[in-house]
């Protein structure tokens, strides 16, 4: 007030083109609103919603067997043969089993160092652990994979270590898989769990801890509904992740197949993309119908 | 709720225990680079130098790294600016659709990567006709990138609030004005953290350019796997650095003083307010 009565014109900003581009779109937040969008929308939809749906129109075309060349005719064929074919059933419940076992393993993992980094540690080691656990990201997919099929080797570092103690190495096969994809996955697991439980004030658990609330009703009923969001959205990386994993299998899994696997073999060597295509609608649905699920507990917002 | 010592010192053990698995592998890597012997046994019968050497004269080697950085780089800027965008849309309107919007962007990370890569390959190769190269290794990359970028900027942008914005649409800045001088800055942070992690999530070759493109073959990340990684990169740690209103935010939790930087403040009395007190 003070500033206004003191005299002295308020400066009138120039009239440029800029200036009236902006007054224009400031009165008109719908119009601010499609250009923002536009640029994404397009890329998005031209890309990714037209590449899906076309991926789900291939599924219902065949394969000349003779040429090798898509033939457009459409058929269910392809839906009928992986929704009966027994190998396919074998491999998507083998694939879903995986993918539960990995995110169960991966969240009990990673709930305590979430919940040592958020609540116990001090803020300098809060930042150090963090970057620890961020680290293994910098190396590449293939190089920890490789690593586990080293160290689960029946000459690795695990035969070495409990070999005195009378066991073995898991050797490669399903158990081999399992810790590998948790291993790969877990930093995305730990990650927004941290970030869930960061965002759980203090000030909450000294109040339960001061109402008479014990430790473990406290984790129970204050922590884990405010952190819930974020396990689930942890678990959708490492659920979805491991669903679409073909090369983890393929090192360290012995002669397993996963559903990424029928869809690699089928692109590539069978050069059946219209199969191909069908088999990739079945993780497609799944992690919809999960999504759809989780959707109401807000975990998107979490990812 | 107050831990016991026992219960602190228990939680400790179990971080350092998960720590030592996952670096577990990692070392056995890297000890295993120096080993004499060439299937992977362990201990390593002897040490030697020989595969750093192979590796640093390895032609193959060295394009791939430099035909990742380039991929790199141009799916990061495209993504940053792709992701900025559709979060201001979403954060700061509410519009029908909204939540169909932002599934879109979730989507490429929800769904599995195999999926998007045949999906991407089977719309270029079969619909577009487009040979495989870099350019649409750089598209896919770029649309994978967008959910990371946006999340960073979403989560920022929620933190900020809109209250700097207004005061600087109020002392007559225009819209460019105001997301140079007011927004930008603060999401500066934001958007370096989503485009390192996008940069490095580049570096390493994964699965998706098997499908849509075979340029790169070696990993170039075997060879420098080793940088600092900003502490800045983990989805909410940015809040902790950078820009002045989190240093606010934080101070409300932790009872810390607010870091208002000279350099750092974006509302510092810049021309508008000047203007106006003269």
């Amino acid at each position: 007030m003070l500033q206004a009565d003191s005299g002295g014109p308020v400066p009138v900003p120039r009239d440029t083109g800029a200036r009236r581009i902006s007054v224009f779109l400031s009165r008109h937040p719908r119009l601010r609103l499609s250009l923002l969008l536009s640029a994404p929308l397009f890329w998005l939809g031209l890309v990714y919603i037209v590449a899906l749906a076309a991926l789900l129109i291939t599924a219902l075309w065949t394969v000349d067997t003779f040429t090798g060349t898509i033939t457009q005719t459409w058929t269910l064929d392809n839906i009928v043969t992986v929704l009966t074919g027994s190998l396919y059933q074998t491999v998507t419940l083998r694939t879903l089993g995986i993918a539960v076992v990995v995110t169960v393993v991966d969240i009990l993992v990673a709930l305590p160092i979430a919940f040592y980094m958020a609540k116990v540690a001090s803020t300098r080691w809060q930042r150090v652990l963090v970057i620890a656990v961020l680290m293994p990201l910098w190396a590449s997919y293939l190089v920890k994979a490789y690593a586990w099929r080293s160290v689960l080797s029946s000459d690795g570092i695990v035969d070495w270590l409990v070999a005195p103690f009378g066991g073995q190495t898991p050797g490669y096969g399903l158990p081999a898989t399992v810790i590998t994809l948790a291993y790969l996955w877990l930093p995305y697991v730990i990650l927004p769990i941290y970030a869930g439980l960061e965002r759980v004030p203090d000030s909450l658990l000294e109040a339960s801890g001061d109402l008479g609330g014990r430790t473990g009703s406290t984790l129970r009923l204050i922590v884990l509904p405010m952190i819930w969001p974020a396990i689930i959205a942890g678990s959708i990386f490492s659920f979805s992740l491991t669903l679409g994993d073909y090369i983890t299998v393929n090192i360290v899994g012995g002669a397993n197949q996963m559903l990424g696997n029928l869809v690699y073999t089928n692109v590539g060597a069978a050069n059946n993309l219209p199969l191909a295509a069908a088999i990739a609608l079945i993780p497609i649905v799944i992690i919809f119908g999960y999504l759809a699920a989780v959707r109401r507990t807000g975990a998107l917002d979490n990812l | 709720m107050r831990l016991s010592r026992p219960a602190r010192i228990v939680l400790a053990v179990l971080t350092g225990i998960i720590l030592a698995v996952i670096y577990l592998p990692l070392i056995v890597v890297l000890i295993n680079s120096f080993s004499t012997s060439t299937n992977l046994t362990w201990p390593p019968p002897g040490l030697t130098f020989e595969w750093w050497v192979k590796a640093f004269h390895n032609e193959g080697a060295l394009n791939a790294i430099g035909t990742s950085v380039q991929i790199a780089i141009v799916a990061t800027l495209v993504s940053l600016v792709l992701g900025t965008l559709i979060s201001l849309a979403l954060q700061r309107f509410a519009f029908f659709g909204r939540d169909a919007v932002s599934l879109l962007v979730i989507l490429p990370i929800a769904l599995p990567g195999i999926i998007t890569g045949i999906a991407l390959n089977n719309a270029f190769r079969t619909i577009m006709g487009i040979q495989l190269s870099i350019a649409t290794v750089i598209i896919a990359h770029a649309t994978f990138c967008i959910v990371t970028v946006f999340n960073n900027v979403i989560a920022r942008l929620r933190r900020v609030g809109m209250n700097f914005e207004e005061a600087s649409a109020d002392l007559g800045a225009g819209l460019w004005t105001t997301f140079r001088l007011v927004t930008f800055p603060q999401l500066r942070s934001a958007l370096f953290a989503g485009g390192t992690s996008r940069f490095r999530a580049e570096l390493r070759r994964d699965h998706r350019d098997d499908v849509h493109g075979g340029v790169e073959r070696e990993d170039p990340a075997d060879l420098d796997p080793r940088q600092p990684v900003p502490a800045e990169s983990g989805p909410d740690r940015q809040r902790h650095r950078g820009c002045p209103r989190a240093g606010l935010n934080r101070a409300d939790l932790r009872g810390t003083a607010p870091r208002g930087g000279r350099e750092s403040h974006p509302l510092r009395p810049t021309r508008f307010s000047a203007r106006r007190a003269r």
